[in-house]
């Protein structure tokens, strides 16, 4: 559907973007997810034809919308897309009727038409009743809302999202993902979104391509990145984490952390008993005192923290590092108990990097 | 990766990289035309003062300069410039502070009265407002100077008009101190309070924390505010012109202006004279914009806190001397002239019937009064357009192009600001005369031309200050809708932008209307505006007919303060509280 080819973004000699390329597919939803700084927003304008790449091309459905050998640019006016800015960029001067009136206004659509579109567009993001509300009145759900009409009201072949929800509360957040995702199926849209929030990422996505410093690390579905990340990068950027100091043991496949043995997931590129970081997830990590079975490591419970549907236990290694867990409340272990650690996910933790 | 997918073999027209390359054209004429219309002045000036006319063949020569030196009047001229020049300013500087000030941060009653008072003071004609007070301060008679001689038995005018102190005078109640004020005030407005609250905490009195805390953190600003006034002062003409006339105090425009109306006709040193001041001017500019610059983020802060200093008993004694001063400014200037409009004879109380409607019928029945005022307001409308229209492209193009050029745009547009009226009326008319359209000579568009130079400056500064405020995302949300850039510039920028172009187009209608310098030279019988016939009553002494056509002015200048105020705004820069913007603007 959509083939992104060696694309490369330099600004003032920074490169930005660098010789990525990526497949997006008809009807899905497909997240850029990254820092900020990782060249996601300007990949989406290039998408969009608002910034123009210095090197690599852009094919949409065949079409040659970008091709730097073949000095071929198609302008943003003719690309046929909608986007939705993280500003929103909702015209102030102009009411909700009228901003999402907009695109149909300069292609010749008779009155008819164009009014029944709009208002079953505003129908569809839940604001046929502010058609005539001047837009600068609008709180900043409803903002996003009128941005998201004008972008589908033409029925556009693809929808770039920039941080969509970045400027709303949590809760407003929730409820407008799941309005997109239910939007997005009845209109089988295909939508690129380009994000820095993990939750946004993993609740909306079908695919994931992590990007950093302009560089593809993986793609693949929440879940594969979330609980087999290609590269250390990944394991660092998704999810939480306690990183902990260990050194690489001969097999390659374990690393030893004081003492103690833990199974490391991807093998990493390393001389055997280097200086190794690991990463170990605090969903992945039992605190046992009971004493029942063979724990991996020992530790002290220092304190926890409240976090509203679990709380967050962080625990003193022996040698003196420090790892957090997730506890429910009936399980919770108070201060000054001695716990043994288990690990409950197979393999124990990935390696985040190394020392030679 | 996934890199390995072939790319698609089929594609359909593929069109070439240059874009709009029409509009490239475009942008060239547009640099090309705006470069040469604020640099050729320029370049006529520095080619005036080197060519010389002998029996009709023209020369080079360096006899422009050297007649300069040699003039008699040049060095009382250039000392009386820089000497009214500093007097002027130096009084009205820490005035304009104390009443910025007051006006900005503190609880005065009916401050924002005082300050639309300073506001009309502003735009109000500087001819009108100096015959409002000749009719108090003339020598002979006077209304303060006979009660004076009255009262205390003089036998001499103890105040005279027109003389040096006179002129210093005239100075301070026209745009010098309101200007200032204007300026001044929205900076002290949105300094944020915490500093000054945090002085006072540490002890401080109220002057201390005003001149250990407050002034220092305007001193951009106030920097500013200080080098516009002598760019101001150098550029002042028509109050010399009619003050100085009578005891012969000259100026340096005053003299260009003799010396390229009355014989012998010496072009080439009143360019030379010319060059001189233009230097000045733009070491002036220069250092004017690089001192704004680097204020701007030490006192406007977003979330600044502006709540106002009470002044407790000094309240009241204080409003009554900002009140009086703005009533110096405005009513007192006004009232005085309707009064010289309504006199049989300027000044002769004692006549029996003093008062007649005769001048008012003699002026408004005149063919010549009606032909000016068609002139006036042909001109005035004619530059109101082109200089919102040109100040629109020229900033539009500075904020958001990214071609080259842009640069020089910028730094094109700063040079109008640093060429005296009197010199840019000599420049076009010597550009006219020798570029061989002579039929440009006297016609109504080179006065359009000439005035605009004027609004220029502050138009393009005024417009760009708004449009880096409006986020490139609000076009970019357009052009995706499928709309070109210059639709998305008509139907998204230019509504977003219209109180801006509103206050360029009303300020340059008004500096149009009242302006003398830029026309004096290139007037014709023909197209003579009201502010020519006004000035050339004057010479003629009639000064009640001069009168009438002042108050019709002033009347004008009154009605755009208005609209201008109206609209929103301030002389500094647009604050987006006057137009509440969402999140989608920056």
């Amino acid at each position: 559907m959509l083939e992104i080819r060696h694309i490369t973004k330099k600004f003032g000699g920074q490169r930005v973007l660098d010789d990525l390329s990526l497949d997006i597919h008809s009807g899905e939803i497909f997240t850029l997810l990254g820092a900020s700084g990782c060249g996601k927003t300007t990949l989406l304008r290039i998408l969009a034809g608002l910034e123009q790449a210095d090197h690599g091309a852009l094919y949409f459905a065949g079409e040659s919308w970008f091709d730097s050998a073949q000095k071929t640019l198609i302008p943003p006016q003719k690309r046929g897309i909608g986007l939705v800015f993280q500003s929103y960029a909702v015209w102030p001067h102009l009411s909700v009727f009228d901003n999402v009136a907009y695109p149909l206004r300069h292609r010749r659509v008779d009155r008819q038409t164009l009014n029944a579109k709009v208002l079953a567009t505003l129908a569809s993001v839940g604001l046929e009743d502010y058609a005539q509300r001047p837009a600068h009145q609008l709180s900043g759900g409803q903002q996003q809302r009128v941005a998201m009409a004008r972008a589908l009201v033409g029925d556009p072949k693809l929808l770039l999202l920039d941080e969509p929800f970045s400027n709303l509360d949590i809760q407003l957040r929730k409820q407008l993902r799941q309005e997109l995702k239910t939007l997005q199926q009845r209109l089988g849209l295909t939508v690129v979104l380009v994000t820095h929030d993990q939750d946004d990422a993993f609740a909306l996505s079908d695919r994931i391509a992590v990007l950093r410093a302009g560089r593809v690390e993986q793609i693949g579905t929440a879940e594969q990145i979330h609980d087999r990340p290609a590269t250390a990068f990944v394991q660092g950027f998704v999810g939480r984490g306690s990183p902990l100091r260990g050194r690489l043991m001969g097999d390659r496949l374990h690393a030893n952390v004081g003492g103690v043995q833990v199974r490391l997931g991807a093998v990493p590129d390393a001389p055997v008993d280097c200086a190794l970081a690991v990463l170990v997830r605090p969903e992945h990590v039992l605190l046992d005192t009971t004493g029942a079975a063979a724990p991996n490591l020992h530790g002290r419970v220092s304190h926890s923290v409240f976090a509203g549907d679990r709380f967050e236990t962080y625990v003193q290694l022996d040698d003196t590092q420090w790892l957090m867990a997730y506890q429910s409340r009936e399980s919770l272990t108070p201060p000054g108990q001695s716990v043994g650690i288990r690990f409950t996910h197979h393999p124990h933790a990935s390696a985040l990097a190394h020392q030679e | 990766m996934t890199a390995s997918h072939k790319i698609a073999t089929h594609r359909f027209r593929p069109r070439r990289i240059v874009r709009w390359p029409w509009q490239a054209g475009l942008y060239a004429l547009l640099v090309l035309v705006f470069v040469a219309f604020t640099v050729l002045p320029l370049v006529a000036m520095l080619q005036g003062s080197l060519q010389s006319e002998l029996q009709g063949a023209s020369s080079w020569s360096l006899e422009g300069w050297r007649t300069l030196l040699r003039e008699p009047r040049i060095l009382s001229a250039l000392g009386n410039t820089l000497t009214l020049t500093l007097v002027s300013q130096a009084i009205a500087l820490p005035l304009s502070i104390g009443i910025a000030w007051l006006l900005g941060r503190t609880d005065l009653p009916g401050r924002r009265w005082l300050e639309f008072a300073f506001w009309v003071s502003f735009f109000l004609p500087a001819l009108a407002v100096v015959q409002g007070w000749t009719l108090l301060l003339d020598p002979n008679n006077g209304l303060i100077n006979r009660w004076l001689m009255q009262t205390f038995g003089l036998t001499h005018a103890p105040l005279d008009i027109y003389s040096w102190g006179g002129i210093v005078f005239a100075h301070l109640i026209t745009t010098t101190v309101s200007a200032k004020i204007m300026m001044l005030t929205p900076a002290f407005q949105s300094m944020d309070a915490r500093y000054e609250e945090a002085a006072l905490m540490a002890g401080d009195s109220r002057l201390q924390a005003l001149l250990k805390v407050t002034l220092p953190l305007l001193k951009p600003a106030l920097l500013v505010t200080a080098i516009m006034g002598v760019i101001r002062a150098l550029e002042s003409f028509e109050i010399e012109l009619v003050l100085g006339a009578p005891k012969r105090i000259d100026v340096y425009s005053t003299l260009i202006y003799d010396m390229t109306r009355y014989d012998p006709i010496n072009f080439a040193s009143a360019f030379a004279l010319g060059i001189l001041i233009v230097v000045v001017m733009m070491v002036l500019a220069w250092l004017s914009r690089r001192s704004g610059r680097g204020g701007q983020h030490v006192t406007v802060s977003g979330q600044a806190q502006t709540t106002v200093m009470a002044l407790g008993r000094w309240r009241w004694p204080l409003t009554v001397l900002v009140g009086a001063f703005a009533l110096v400014l405005t009513v007192v200037p006004l009232v005085f002239l309707v009064l010289s409009s309504l006199m049989r004879r300027f000044g002769f109380f004692n006549l029996r019937q003093p008062w007649t409607l005769d001048h008012w019928h003699s002026v408004l029945g005149d063919p010549i009064f009606l032909g000016a005022v068609r002139n006036t307001l042909e001109i005035a409308a004619g530059s109101a357009l082109l200089t919102a229209a040109l100040s629109l492209a020229v900033a539009y193009t500075i904020v958001r192009s990214r071609r080259a050029g842009r640069a020089l745009l910028e730094f094109a547009s700063w040079l109008p600001f640093s060429i005296p009226g009197v010199l840019a009326s000599l420049a076009l008319l010597w550009l006219i005369l020798h570029s061989g359209l002579n039929w440009l000579y006297g016609s109504t568009l080179s006065l359009i031309v000439t005035v605009t130079l004027a609004s220029i400056t502050l138009g393009v500064q005024l417009i760009r200050s708004q449009l880096l405020q409006l986020s490139q995302e609000l076009e970019e949300a357009a052009w995706i809708s499928g709309v070109s850039a210059w639709r998305a510039v008509l139907s998204i920028v230019m509504p977003l932008c219209a109180r801006s172009i509103m206050v360029v187009a009303v300020m340059a209608f008004i500096s149009a209307a009242r302006d003398i310098s830029h026309l004096s030279l290139l007037v014709s019988s023909d197209n003579q505006p009201l502010s020519m016939l006004q000035l050339e009553y004057i010479a003629e002494g009639r000064f009640e007919a001069s009168a009438v056509i002042g108050v019709l002015i002033a009347g004008m200048a009154i009605v755009a303060a208005l609209i201008a105020r109206r609209l929103g705004y301030r002389t500094e820069a647009h604050r987006p509280d006057s137009q509440r913007l969402p999140q989608g603007q920056r």
